[in-house]
């Protein structure tokens, strides 16, 4: 059969569609488990201009999106908190990974840290 | 004619078939495109609400190119309007996915549904622009060309100016949408060099695509006319800078970009709004 370029634009357009359809029909029929959401320090905290900064990674271990992720960080001297912060992510698909930083008004590099996800909304 | 002849202008048919199903669905769906609501919709979709949405895209497509469509032939058979709704659709598909990825809103590190909810809600309008691309903007040379301007000096200088203004006021049309949302800080913080560097790429070449390869109304006019800057380089050429002063200016007016800021920052935010800003700026020469 000769090969027109109508036939070979509608051939490749085709593909497309089917790809696109075999892929919806993928996510569709696959589990898929509710967000789960896990918050880890990343590195040490940092001193900058008498200020402490703290980086933490969040990942959606789930499937599902979470939407405004509430994220909550303590900075800990002997054992009585000295300095909070909290932060949001708009949105967190599954299997997405954020990195944030904290910024505390103190210099704290030898401080304990806290981190959770304090809450987060089902789209 | 040769067979040989006949096949290259059969191919060069369909790629500027294919580019005018581009330029529509860009001009019709670019703003869209710099919307964060519709990237976070996109994210959030459950696999059976992606599934109607690609299914629902198809009737407003389908009516479209029933009275339109993108192709320069005119087969208005059911099968026919079918098949080009798939390609107005694929078409879509495909642009979305390489804006989003020159935007870096879709990359290695995306999950795949967030990637595939992204591309289906936003290809809806990339896909009704290429459905309506013929319908609005195509029609036949002899329909609209008129002689040549004069080349003389004076109209020589008028027909620039027109341009430039016409540009101008493109580019503002399309950019006043965008440029006092947050959707170019937000770009611009995930953006790099490389990555600028190709949407100034694409910028061009989209521009260039929307003026002088994609059939649209007052193409052939475009290419015959005597104006200073007017060969079809340099004309994009210009544009696109006259589209970057209007995003720049776009910026600053709604203080998204503010005098003394940090010159890199001031450069991400105008290149990524000069993207629709060059696009606006493309409509706005055809449109004179």
């Amino acid at each position: 059969m000769k090969v027109t370029p109508e036939r070979a634009t509608f051939a490749a357009a085709a593909a497309i569609l089917l790809g696109l359809a075999g892929a919806i029909g993928f996510l569709w029929v696959e589990a898929r488990d509710p967000a789960s959401l896990i918050v880890e320090q990343v590195g040490e905290v940092r001193v900058v201009e008498r200020q402490s900064y703290l980086t933490a990674e969040v990942q959606n271990t789930g499937d599902d999106t979470a939407q405004a992720v509430q994220v909550i960080a303590e900075l800990i001297v002997d054992g009585e908190v000295v300095a909070d912060g909290e932060q949001a992510i708009d949105y967190l698909s599954g299997g997405e990974i954020e990195q944030i930083v904290f910024i505390f008004d103190r210099p704290a590099p030898e401080a304990d840290t806290e981190l959770r996800v304090a809450s987060y909304k089902v789209p | 004619m040769s067979r040989s002849t006949e096949t290259a202008s059969g191919w060069s048919t369909e790629a500027e078939d294919l580019g005018r199903a581009a330029s529509g669905g860009m001009l019709f769906g670019i703003p869209l495109l710099f919307t964060l609501e519709v990237w976070g919709i996109g994210s959030a979709a459950e696999p059976p609400v992606m599934a109607a949405v690609v299914v629902l895209t198809f009737v407003p497509v389908i009516l479209l190119i029933h009275t339109g469509g993108f192709r320069s032939s005119v087969d208005m058979s059911f099968p026919s309007i079918l098949r080009e709704a798939a390609e107005a659709v694929a078409v879509g598909i495909v642009m979305v996915t390489g804006v989003l990825v020159l935007l870096s809103e879709i990359t290695l590190d995306t999950p795949f549904a967030d990637a595939l909810g992204k591309v289906v809600y936003e290809a809806a309008p990339f896909a009704i622009g290429a459905a309506v691309a013929s319908h609005l903007l195509n029609q036949s040379p002899d329909e609209t060309d008129r002689d040549p301007a004069p080349s003389e000096d004076g109209d020589r200088l008028r027909g620039t100016l027109a341009d430039v203004g016409s540009t101008f006021v493109g580019a503002l049309f399309v950019g006043f949408n965008i440029a006092p949302t947050e959707e170019i800080p937000r770009l611009a913080s995930a953006s790099s060099p490389p990555h600028l560097l190709a949407v100034m790429g694409a910028s061009l070449l989209i521009s260039y695509g929307i003026v002088f390869e994609a059939g649209f109304r007052n193409q052939a006019m475009r290419r015959e006319q005597r104006g200073i800057l007017q060969h079809p380089v340099t004309e994009t050429v210009m544009a696109y800078l006259i589209a970057l002063v209007a995003a720049a200016a776009m910026l600053l007016f709604f203080g998204n970009v503010q005098p003394g800021d940090p010159w890199p920052l001031v450069l991400d935010h105008v290149i990524l709004l000069g993207l629709p800003a060059a696009i606006g700026g493309a409509a706005g020469r055809l449109a004179i």
